[in-house]
């Protein structure tokens, strides 16, 4: 069959478009295999999934607070209505240092029932010395993981653990009638690769 | 004499032209082979950046992205969201070729401090390289799509083909889309075949191309004065003016309610922002506010207000808090010039829009991405007169980069973040400091030369337009 040369010219310029189209799909494919990239895995240094350590509860003046262990949870929770600026937490003393310099992220799962009440962790790291890491709404009330990249925050090497705050501040509008928080996993990880 | 019959007959024998020359301006059809060498060269060079580099911005909208494809909810950004519908699209489409592991770290279960942490974590896990190509299809399609409309501007195919390599081998334009992975190029498409339509008499094609580019991004919405104006002043006032007008009107309002109506009908999603972080790392919502670097924004006005927050300002001593926004004063000068120009054209049109745009880059701090807008409305005032004008582009161009590294890591070592992660520590002013050299004072000396560089533009840009004033005031 002969193909007159117009059409012929046409075919040919389809043809180069739809090679090109497959170099360039085949480069990208090849970059995508060919860049080696370490596959990022959770490596837990330290954990206390059942909150082990002296746990106490602290809170703001005038808001009964309280705080449970049960199962691996911690909840931590007020009676009555919290207002604005209401914070109340759990305090935990004995806990071993941090070796931030190889897991530099403090991790920590969440359950919070109210948008207005933000997650707080402090880590105080020597006496009259703390930092605030968390301190963070979540709009649903789903359980969330939060990784608080220490190293980012200015922490290095082993960081001693005077005492730990985990626990909640109200924001914005009142929440209540006794509004708990849950937590759970309380862990010093990496992402390996990163 | 032939008959009219004879006339159709030979029409009807002359073989219609091949599609790899309809595609092309007609300016450059004679010129073909040499066009789409250049124009392969081109693409080679933009397949070749699309899997090599990727901001956090980058990685951000693809965090955006994954959490519309799979959860069906928004994250409210300072971006307009049309673009991750886009995007989201794609991914679903190559979702079968995209590693799930990049998803783990784009999903609103983990919070992450700091927030850019999970697209950090995101840049080292296998498969992001095929991932960040895929998101920045939609911009080399924009970016083709102002290949072939601008040369289309000129009747000269010496000029034309000038305008093409202009574009095709702008570095800011390749950087911006390929390297930075920033989405400026799909708005400017749309704004550049709004001009193309405008400069042919299509007003309803014109408007539509405008719309769209609101609708992406609403830096053309400073440019509606100036068409208003062109509208005004290139016809007698009459019922097309009143039709032109009211079309303008209604484009504007279509593109600002469609961006309403996704945040009315689309479900959001939010992303817990950490107060505890310094002032610029806090994102997302803390209780019901949204924050943006720091502020808490209205998503929108957010940018409107970040637009006229970088300008230099005047401080006026009269006791009150009150200062000048030179960008304002600069916007204000170019509108009571474009509204004064008598006998207004296309290109007074054109030279306006430039002008605006390059007196911001020069009198205000900017994100380097917005440089963008501006480069196709340079290439036709540059592809007129190259030779005069090739030192203060290079000029541009050089200060343009130098003013890249005051964004340090980020838009400089971090962008080969998902090639090669040792790269990202690189900051081109510690790097000078540590070699002996004045590293930010080197920086703001090329910002400066850009600056300058820009201001001179500016002033050619509308040169015909303030003669034109000059002669009317003369014969006044």
């Amino acid at each position: 069959m002969k193909i007159e040369p117009a059409r012929a010219r046409q075919y040919q310029f389809i043809a180069v478009l739809v090679t090109a189209l497959i170099v360039s799909a085949a480069y990208v494919g090849l970059v995508n295999f060919a860049v080696v990239h370490q596959p990022n895995q959770l490596v837990v240094g330290w954990s206390d999934s059942q909150f082990s350590g002296r746990w106490s509860e602290s809170g703001s003046a005038g808001t009964p607070g309280y705080i449970s262990i049960s199962n691996g949870t911690l909840s931590v929770g007020a009676v009555g209505t919290a207002r604005p600026g209401v914070i109340i937490t759990a305090v935990g003393l004995d806990l071993p240092s941090l070796n931030v310099g190889r897991y530099p992220y403090l991790a920590i799962s969440v359950k919070s029932p109210s948008e207005y009440l933000a997650i707080r962790i402090v880590l105080s790291y020597a006496p009259g010395q703390a930092l605030m890491v968390v301190l963070s709404t979540f709009n649903d009330q789903n359980w969330h993981t939060i990784y608080a990249n220490l190293v980012f925050l200015g922490f290095s090497g082993q960081v001693p653990v005077n005492f730990l705050e985990i626990g909640w501040m109200a924001v914005q509008q009142p929440v209540g009638p006794n509004p708990v928080v849950q937590f759970q996993n309380l862990s010093l990880v990496a992402f390996s690769g990163s | 004499m032939p008959t009219p019959a004879d006339i159709d007959q030979s029409v009807a024998t002359v073989p219609p032209e091949p599609i790899w020359l309809r595609v092309l301006a007609p300016a450059l059809r004679s010129q073909a082979r040499r066009v789409w060498f250049w124009l392969a060269v081109g693409l080679a060079i933009r397949v070749a950046l699309l899997p090599l580099f990727a901001s956090v911005d980058l990685l951000s909208n693809a965090f955006v992205t994954t959490v519309l494809v799979n959860q069906h909810q928004l994250i409210v950004t300072n971006d307009p969201p049309p673009i991750f519908y886009i995007e989201g699209a794609l991914d679903w489409l190559f979702r079968p070729f995209i590693s799930s592991q990049i998803g783990t770290y784009f999903s609103l279960g983990p919070s992450f401090t700091p927030s850019s942490a999970p697209e950090s974590l995101a840049a080292q896990t296998p498969g992001i390289n095929l991932f960040v190509s895929i998101l920045k299809l939609p911009f080399l399609a924009a970016d083709v799509v102002i290949a072939f409309v601008l040369p289309r501007f000129f009747g000269n195919p010496r000029t034309a083909y000038i305008a093409l390599l202009l574009w095709w081998f702008n570095p800011i334009s390749i950087y911006v889309s390929y390297m930075v992975g920033q989405f400026d190029v799909v708005a400017t498409a749309f704004l550049v075949l709004a001009f193309y339509y405008l400069r042919s008499n299509r007003d309803l094609w014109c408007l539509a191309a405008f719309g769209l580019a609101m609708f992406f991004e609403l830096y053309a919405v400073v440019l509606i004065p100036f068409l208003l104006i062109y509208w005004l002043r290139t016809t007698p006032f009459s019922r097309k003016t009143l039709q032109r007008w009211g079309g303008t009107f209604l484009t504007t309002g279509l593109a600002a309610l469609g961006l309403l109506l996704i945040l009315h009908f689309q479900a959001l999603a939010y992303t817990p922002a950490n107060l505890a972080l310094s002032s610029v790392g806090v994102n997302g919502n803390f209780g019901s506010i949204v924050y943006s670097r720091g502020l808490t924004s209205q998503p929108f006005l957010a940018i409107a207000f970040t637009f006229l927050g970088y300008s230099a300002q005047l401080p006026i001593d009269t006791g009150l808090s009150d200062v000048i926004l030179i960008v304002v004063v600069a916007y204000g000068v170019l509108l009571i010039l474009f509204s004064r120009t008598p006998g207004v054209t296309w290109n007074d049109m054109a030279g306006v829009t430039l002008a605006s745009f390059l007196v911001f880059y020069a009198l205000s701090g900017f994100l380097v991405q917005w440089v963008l807008w501006s480069m196709p409305f340079l290439v036709l005032l540059l592809a007129k007169n190259l030779r005069a004008l090739m030192l203060p582009y290079v000029i541009l161009i050089i200060g343009y980069f130098m003013y890249t590294w005051y964004f340090r890591t980020v838009l400089f070592g971090a962008l080969l973040q998902v090639s090669y992660p040792g790269a990202s520590g690189a900051d081109p002013i510690a790097l000078m400091d540590s070699a002996g050299l004045p590293g930010l004072m080197v920086v703001n000396a090329g910002r400066s030369l850009f600056s300058a560089a820009c201001l001179w533009f500016a002033y050619l840009a509308v040169r015909d337009s303030i003669g034109k004033v000059h002669r009317a005031a003369s014969s006044a």
